[in-house]
């Protein structure tokens, strides 16, 4: 294997670290493209006259633009479920799913009152219900997406 | 085309399951490999003949 940072993100199958380095490739190659593109804009065009708080903004969004096409790849790829094949083992992993799903938006939610604090208003309190729960739903949906995918992909290669 | 691999798998009597776990890869990957997909490396390659007691030639060398 070849000595580097990155080996903490890569997973263990040689398939599936070679896959997964491409899309963080690929999603840095598009965030350099983007980077030009918008320096040069701004250089020619729309002269923004940005604050340091747009400027952090912009800045952050970069890396989660990076992070979120990895993962979005990752999924459509069907390449995070290697062994599910049959209905039997699709049924066990999508309760697995579900299970990891709740436990996720617990996590969310736990984070979301340290950061946040108590809610003192109405607003804040649906806030405070609703996120989770939007998040758990999507977190589910995406994990569900991948599963799908998997099986399928699986399904074509089965012996 | 069935795969010398494959072909060499099945008549260890090993599944794709199996023989992913003996090399310490997935069974999407071995089933990716047979199919022609996927271009192991020479140290997959090598972990796969000798679970499968073949030498690589055997299983990969495409020339008869």
């Amino acid at each position: 294997m070849i000595l580097s940072f990155l080996n903490v993100f890569l997973p263990e199958d040689e398939y599936k670290r070679l896959r997964v380095l491409y899309f963080m490739a690929e999603a840095a190659f598009l965030m350099g493209g983007l980077l030009m593109l918008g320096s040069a804009l701004n250089n020619y065009w729309l002269k923004w006259n940005l604050d340091s708080t747009e400027v952090t903004f912009i800045l952050m969004m970069f890396p989660m633009l990076m992070v979120g096409y990895t993962y979005f790849r990752y999924i459509f790829s069907g390449i995070e479920h290697t062994e599910v094949s049959n209905k039997r083992g699709y049924k066990e992993e999508r309760r697995v799913a579900g299970k990891r799903a709740l436990l996720v938006g617990v996590l969310f939610f736990i984070i979301f009152v340290i950061v946040k604090g108590i809610p003192t208003n109405y607003y804040e309190r649906i806030d405070m219900i609703a996120l989770p729960i939007v998040f758990t739903l999507l977190y589910f949906l995406f994990d569900l997406v991948s599963l799908k995918r998997s099986a399928k992909k699986n399904n074509e290669l089965e012996d | 085309m069935v795969s010398k691999m494959k072909l060499a798998r099945v008549e260890t009597g090993l599944t794709q399951a199996q023989l992913a776990k003996q090399v310490n890869a997935t069974r999407q990957t071995i089933g990716l490999i047979e199919k022609g997909e996927y271009n192991p490396s020479l140290n997959l390659c090598i972990a796969i003949s000798k679970a499968l007691n073949k030498t690589l030639d055997d299983l990969f060398w495409e020339g008869d």
